[in-house]
Protein backbone atom coordinates (compact mmCIF):
# COMPACT_ATOMS: atom_id res chain seq x y z
CA UNK A 1 0.00 0.00 0.00
CA UNK A 2 1.26 3.91 -0.74
CA UNK A 3 1.59 5.41 2.46
CA UNK A 4 -0.58 8.21 1.05
CA UNK A 5 -3.32 5.99 1.23
CA UNK A 6 -2.30 4.29 3.66
CA UNK A 7 -2.68 7.33 5.84
CA UNK A 8 -5.80 7.18 4.55
CA UNK A 9 -7.07 4.03 5.70
CA UNK A 10 -5.63 4.82 8.94
CA UNK A 11 -7.27 7.97 9.72
CA UNK A 12 -10.99 5.84 9.26
CA UNK A 13 -9.95 2.86 11.06
CA UNK A 14 -9.01 5.25 14.18
CA UNK A 15 -12.71 7.04 13.20
CA UNK A 16 -14.40 3.84 12.70
CA UNK A 17 -13.11 1.31 16.02
CA UNK A 18 -15.25 1.14 18.70
CA UNK A 19 -12.21 1.57 20.82
CA UNK A 20 -11.06 5.12 19.60
CA UNK A 21 -13.77 7.03 17.54
CA UNK A 22 -11.23 9.86 16.53
CA UNK A 23 -11.61 12.41 13.91
CA UNK A 24 -8.39 14.18 14.59
CA UNK A 25 -5.41 12.28 15.47
CA UNK A 26 -2.51 12.73 12.63
CA UNK A 27 -0.68 10.21 11.13
CA UNK A 28 2.30 10.35 9.02
CA UNK A 29 3.96 7.29 7.41
CA UNK A 30 7.95 7.85 6.63
CA UNK A 31 8.95 4.67 5.10
CA UNK A 32 8.78 2.12 7.70
CA UNK A 33 7.49 4.60 10.36
CA UNK A 34 4.43 5.60 11.57
CA UNK A 35 3.78 8.60 13.73
CA UNK A 36 0.52 9.42 15.68
CA UNK A 37 0.39 12.72 17.22
CA UNK A 38 -2.05 15.36 19.11
CA UNK A 39 -3.86 14.93 22.09
CA UNK A 40 -6.43 12.67 23.78
CA UNK A 41 -7.87 12.96 26.96
CA UNK A 42 -6.71 9.64 28.68
CA UNK A 43 -3.95 7.42 28.78
CA UNK A 44 -6.49 4.40 27.60
CA UNK A 45 -7.14 5.88 24.70
CA UNK A 46 -3.44 6.48 23.76
CA UNK A 47 -3.08 2.77 24.16
CA UNK A 48 -6.13 2.07 21.70
CA UNK A 49 -5.10 4.15 19.40
CA UNK A 50 -1.40 2.83 19.02
CA UNK A 51 -3.63 -0.83 19.28
CA UNK A 52 -5.47 0.46 16.53
CA UNK A 53 -3.28 0.67 14.80
CA UNK A 54 -0.89 -1.74 15.54
CA UNK A 55 -3.35 -4.34 14.48
CA UNK A 56 -3.85 -2.32 10.63
CA UNK A 57 0.32 -2.17 9.52
CA UNK A 58 2.10 -5.21 8.20
CA UNK A 59 4.69 -5.99 11.59
CA UNK A 60 7.31 -4.84 10.18
CA UNK A 61 6.25 -1.28 10.47
CA UNK A 62 6.94 0.25 13.76
CA UNK A 63 4.87 2.65 15.48
CA UNK A 64 5.87 6.32 16.96
CA UNK A 65 3.46 6.95 19.49
CA UNK A 66 3.30 11.01 20.07
CA UNK A 67 -0.07 11.49 21.46
CA UNK A 68 -0.02 13.42 24.54
CA UNK A 69 -2.95 13.00 27.02
CA UNK A 70 -4.60 16.56 28.08
CA UNK A 71 -6.87 17.53 30.69
CA UNK A 72 -8.82 20.52 30.72
CA UNK A 73 -8.91 22.66 34.03
CA UNK A 74 -11.38 25.57 34.77
CA UNK B 1 -35.30 46.82 33.05
CA UNK B 2 -33.32 49.13 35.19
CA UNK B 3 -29.90 50.39 34.06
CA UNK B 4 -28.16 48.96 37.12
CA UNK B 5 -28.70 45.49 35.60
CA UNK B 6 -25.08 43.96 35.23
CA UNK B 7 -23.87 42.06 32.46
CA UNK B 8 -24.89 38.43 32.04
CA UNK B 9 -22.08 36.17 32.55
CA UNK B 10 -22.30 32.93 30.08
CA UNK B 11 -19.82 29.43 30.67
CA UNK B 12 -19.50 27.80 27.21
CA UNK B 13 -17.77 24.54 25.95
CA UNK B 14 -18.44 22.22 23.45
CA UNK B 15 -16.46 18.76 22.65
CA UNK B 16 -16.49 17.32 26.19
CA UNK B 17 -15.92 14.09 24.43
CA UNK B 18 -16.65 12.08 28.27
CA UNK B 19 -15.40 8.63 29.01
CA UNK B 20 -16.39 6.36 31.51
CA UNK B 21 -13.55 7.82 33.88
CA UNK B 22 -14.38 11.45 33.08
CA UNK B 23 -16.73 12.48 35.98
CA UNK B 24 -13.63 14.20 38.47
CA UNK B 25 -12.59 17.07 35.57
CA UNK B 26 -16.20 18.08 34.82
CA UNK B 27 -17.48 18.07 38.19
CA UNK B 28 -14.22 20.60 39.31
CA UNK B 29 -15.96 22.23 36.07
CA UNK B 30 -18.84 22.31 37.46
CA UNK B 31 -17.88 23.71 40.72
CA UNK B 32 -16.56 26.39 39.32
CA UNK B 33 -18.79 27.40 37.41
CA UNK B 34 -21.43 27.39 39.79
CA UNK B 35 -19.39 30.18 41.47
CA UNK B 36 -18.92 32.31 38.45
CA UNK B 37 -21.45 31.87 35.93
CA UNK B 38 -25.26 32.87 35.41
CA UNK B 39 -25.96 30.20 32.92
CA UNK B 40 -24.07 27.79 30.54
CA UNK B 41 -24.04 26.09 26.98
CA UNK B 42 -23.30 23.02 25.72
CA UNK B 43 -22.21 22.83 21.69
CA UNK B 44 -22.28 19.30 21.61
CA UNK B 45 -20.03 15.83 21.31
CA UNK B 46 -20.70 15.22 25.61
CA UNK B 47 -19.56 11.12 24.25
CA UNK B 48 -16.62 9.67 22.41
CA UNK B 49 -18.33 6.95 21.10
CA UNK B 50 -21.88 8.12 21.50
CA UNK B 51 -23.05 5.98 24.19
CA UNK B 52 -26.18 6.51 26.96
CA UNK B 53 -23.64 5.48 29.93
CA UNK B 54 -21.05 8.51 28.41
CA UNK B 55 -23.71 10.60 28.57
CA UNK B 56 -24.79 9.72 31.90
CA UNK B 57 -21.19 10.64 33.29
CA UNK B 58 -21.48 13.95 31.98
CA UNK B 59 -25.58 14.58 32.80
CA UNK B 60 -24.99 13.58 37.05
CA UNK B 61 -22.49 16.13 37.19
CA UNK B 62 -24.39 18.88 35.31
CA UNK B 63 -27.28 17.84 37.57
CA UNK B 64 -25.30 19.89 40.46
CA UNK B 65 -24.94 23.04 38.65
CA UNK B 66 -28.09 24.47 39.65
CA UNK B 67 -27.77 27.06 36.92
CA UNK B 68 -29.97 27.16 33.67
CA UNK B 69 -28.22 25.37 31.42
CA UNK B 70 -28.79 24.85 26.99
CA UNK B 71 -27.35 22.57 24.67
CA UNK B 72 -26.82 21.17 21.02
CA UNK B 73 -25.98 17.75 20.86
CA UNK B 74 -22.79 16.70 18.18
CA UNK B 75 -21.82 14.20 15.86
CA UNK B 76 -20.36 11.77 18.10
CA UNK B 77 -23.62 12.10 20.29
CA UNK B 78 -25.28 10.55 17.01
CA UNK B 79 -22.45 7.85 15.89
CA UNK B 80 -24.27 4.65 18.18
CA UNK B 81 -27.92 5.97 17.04
CA UNK B 82 -28.27 6.78 20.62
CA UNK B 83 -28.86 10.42 20.08
CA UNK B 84 -32.36 9.90 21.77
CA UNK B 85 -30.96 8.41 25.01
CA UNK B 86 -28.39 10.67 25.46
CA UNK B 87 -30.92 13.88 25.05
CA UNK B 88 -33.12 12.09 27.90
CA UNK B 89 -30.39 11.31 29.89
CA UNK B 90 -29.46 15.11 29.70
CA UNK B 91 -32.83 16.77 29.85
CA UNK B 92 -32.90 14.46 33.32
CA UNK B 93 -30.30 16.37 34.67
CA UNK B 94 -32.22 19.62 33.90
CA UNK B 95 -30.09 20.45 30.55
CA UNK B 96 -32.60 22.01 27.94
CA UNK B 97 -31.81 20.24 24.98
CA UNK B 98 -32.59 22.11 21.74
CA UNK B 99 -32.91 20.92 18.15
CA UNK B 100 -34.26 23.51 16.34
CA UNK B 101 -36.45 25.45 19.21
CA UNK B 102 -35.27 28.24 21.63
CA UNK B 103 -35.30 27.89 25.24
CA UNK B 104 -35.70 31.36 27.57
CA UNK B 105 -34.55 32.45 31.06
CA UNK B 106 -34.49 34.96 33.28
CA UNK B 107 -31.14 36.75 34.85
CA UNK B 108 -31.91 39.78 37.11
CA UNK B 109 -34.03 40.47 35.14
CA UNK B 110 -33.23 39.86 31.95
CA UNK B 111 -34.97 37.61 29.72
CA UNK B 112 -32.05 35.59 27.78
CA UNK B 113 -33.03 33.58 25.26
CA UNK B 114 -30.70 30.54 23.89
CA UNK B 115 -32.06 28.84 19.96
CA UNK B 116 -30.02 25.76 19.18
CA UNK B 117 -29.17 23.75 16.06
CA UNK B 118 -26.95 20.46 16.26
CA UNK B 119 -26.33 21.91 12.23
CA UNK B 120 -24.53 20.22 9.66
CA UNK B 121 -21.81 20.37 6.72
CA UNK B 122 -22.47 21.80 3.29
CA UNK B 123 -19.10 24.73 3.36
CA UNK B 124 -19.43 28.21 2.87
CA UNK B 125 -21.11 30.77 0.41
CA UNK B 126 -18.70 30.58 -2.91
CA UNK B 127 -17.27 27.14 -2.33
CA UNK B 128 -20.44 24.74 -1.03
CA UNK B 129 -22.09 21.90 -1.95
CA UNK B 130 -25.94 22.66 -3.35
CA UNK B 131 -29.26 20.51 -3.68
CA UNK B 132 -27.84 18.49 -7.48
CA UNK B 133 -27.38 15.07 -8.40
CA UNK B 134 -27.34 12.50 -6.22
CA UNK B 135 -30.37 11.58 -3.53
CA UNK B 136 -27.26 11.62 -1.36
CA UNK B 137 -26.04 14.41 -2.09
CA UNK B 138 -29.27 16.36 -2.07
CA UNK B 139 -29.94 15.04 1.26
CA UNK B 140 -26.85 16.09 2.59
CA UNK B 141 -27.30 19.81 1.73
CA UNK B 142 -30.84 20.00 2.03
CA UNK B 143 -30.06 18.51 5.41
CA UNK B 144 -28.10 21.55 6.65
CA UNK B 145 -30.69 24.16 4.85
CA UNK B 146 -33.41 23.04 6.56
CA UNK B 147 -31.17 23.32 9.90
CA UNK B 148 -30.20 27.05 9.26
CA UNK B 149 -33.75 27.60 8.75
CA UNK B 150 -35.39 25.81 11.81
CA UNK B 151 -32.16 27.94 13.74
CA UNK B 152 -33.46 30.95 12.28
CA UNK B 153 -37.10 30.92 13.08
CA UNK B 154 -35.66 29.98 16.61
CA UNK B 155 -34.32 32.79 16.99
CA UNK B 156 -36.77 35.38 15.38
CA UNK B 157 -39.47 34.17 17.55
CA UNK B 158 -37.95 34.16 21.02
CA UNK B 159 -38.96 37.37 22.84
CA UNK B 160 -35.87 38.59 24.90
CA UNK B 161 -33.36 40.84 25.12
CA UNK B 162 -30.64 38.79 24.77
CA UNK B 163 -30.26 36.12 22.00
CA UNK B 164 -27.48 33.45 21.50
CA UNK B 165 -27.61 31.04 18.92
CA UNK B 166 -26.10 27.76 19.48
CA UNK B 167 -24.82 25.17 17.41
CA UNK B 168 -22.30 22.27 17.06
CA UNK B 169 -21.52 22.98 13.86
CA UNK B 170 -19.83 26.23 12.65
CA UNK B 171 -21.59 28.75 10.37
CA UNK B 172 -18.06 30.76 9.29
CA UNK B 173 -14.56 29.84 7.69
CA UNK B 174 -13.08 31.75 10.49
CA UNK B 175 -13.00 29.72 13.28
CA UNK B 176 -11.60 26.83 11.16
CA UNK B 177 -8.59 28.39 10.34
CA UNK B 178 -6.20 25.79 11.65
CA UNK B 179 -8.08 22.86 10.23
CA UNK B 180 -7.48 21.75 6.74
CA UNK B 181 -8.70 23.66 4.26
CA UNK B 182 -10.40 20.33 2.71
CA UNK B 183 -12.39 19.23 5.54
CA UNK B 184 -14.20 22.91 5.58
CA UNK B 185 -17.55 21.39 3.88
CA UNK B 186 -17.65 19.16 6.59
CA UNK B 187 -16.97 21.45 9.53
CA UNK B 188 -19.95 23.87 8.90
CA UNK B 189 -22.27 25.49 7.00
CA UNK B 190 -23.40 29.25 5.84
CA UNK B 191 -27.04 28.49 6.01
CA UNK B 192 -25.81 28.66 9.69
CA UNK B 193 -24.58 32.00 9.65
CA UNK B 194 -27.69 33.22 7.20
CA UNK B 195 -29.66 32.39 10.33
CA UNK B 196 -27.95 33.98 12.55
CA UNK B 197 -28.11 37.36 10.25
CA UNK B 198 -31.31 36.90 10.04
CA UNK B 199 -32.52 37.10 12.80
CA UNK B 200 -31.56 38.99 16.51
CA UNK B 201 -28.46 37.58 17.57
CA UNK B 202 -25.82 39.11 19.74
CA UNK B 203 -23.14 35.79 19.91
CA UNK B 204 -22.88 32.35 17.99
CA UNK B 205 -21.02 29.80 20.22
CA UNK B 206 -20.08 26.71 18.54
CA UNK B 207 -17.73 23.55 18.74
CA UNK B 208 -16.73 20.42 16.42
CA UNK B 209 -13.32 22.13 15.10
CA UNK B 210 -10.80 20.97 17.51
CA UNK B 211 -7.78 22.37 15.61
CA UNK B 212 -9.57 25.80 14.79
CA UNK B 213 -9.74 29.25 16.15
CA UNK B 214 -11.83 30.33 18.66
CA UNK B 215 -12.65 34.06 17.24
CA UNK B 216 -15.11 34.64 14.28
CA UNK B 217 -18.18 36.95 12.80
CA UNK B 218 -20.77 36.23 10.61
CA UNK B 219 -21.29 38.66 7.14
CA UNK B 220 -23.58 40.37 9.04
CA UNK B 221 -21.22 41.20 12.24
CA UNK B 222 -22.12 39.03 14.62
CA UNK B 223 -19.36 37.47 16.75
CA UNK B 224 -18.98 33.89 16.53
CA UNK B 225 -16.93 31.44 19.06
CA UNK B 226 -15.13 28.12 18.82
CA UNK B 227 -15.71 26.81 22.04
CA UNK B 228 -14.41 23.44 21.65
CA UNK B 229 -12.51 22.58 24.83
CA UNK B 230 -9.30 21.54 22.52
CA UNK B 231 -9.86 25.19 21.01
CA UNK B 232 -9.95 27.02 24.37
CA UNK B 233 -7.71 24.48 26.28
CA UNK B 234 -9.45 24.78 29.43
CA UNK B 235 -12.70 23.38 30.57
CA UNK B 236 -14.96 26.22 29.80
CA UNK B 237 -14.92 29.81 29.21
CA UNK B 238 -16.41 32.40 30.65
CA UNK B 239 -18.45 35.42 28.14
CA UNK B 240 -20.29 38.34 29.65
CA UNK B 241 -23.29 39.97 27.52
CA UNK B 242 -24.41 43.66 28.28
CA UNK B 243 -27.75 43.82 28.26
CA UNK B 244 -27.62 47.95 27.92
CA UNK B 245 -25.29 48.01 24.74
CA UNK B 246 -26.39 48.53 21.59
CA UNK B 247 -27.27 45.64 18.95
CA UNK B 248 -23.81 44.25 17.87
CA UNK B 249 -22.06 45.41 20.60
CA UNK B 250 -23.17 43.16 23.66
CA UNK B 251 -20.53 40.59 23.66
CA UNK B 252 -18.20 41.87 26.37
CA UNK B 253 -14.54 39.78 25.81
CA UNK B 254 -13.17 37.89 29.18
Amino acid sequence: MLPHYRVGYLLQRIAKDPRTNLLDVQVRVVGNRVFIAGSVESAVLRTAVEQVVREAIPPEMEIVNNLWVTTYVP
Amino acid sequence: MGNDVRSIRVAAVGDIHAGLDSAAPIRAAVEDMRRRADLLVLAGDFTQHGTVEEAAVVARELALLELPAFAVLGNHDYHMGAQEGIRTALEAAGVHVLEGEAGICEVNGVHVAVAGVKGFGSGFAGACGTEFGEPEMKSFVSYSRESGEQLARALSTADAELHIALMHYSPVADTLVGERLEISPFLGSFFLAEAVDEAPCDVAFHGHAHRGTEWGITPGGVPVRNVARQVLRRAYKLYELDPHAPAGSRLIEC
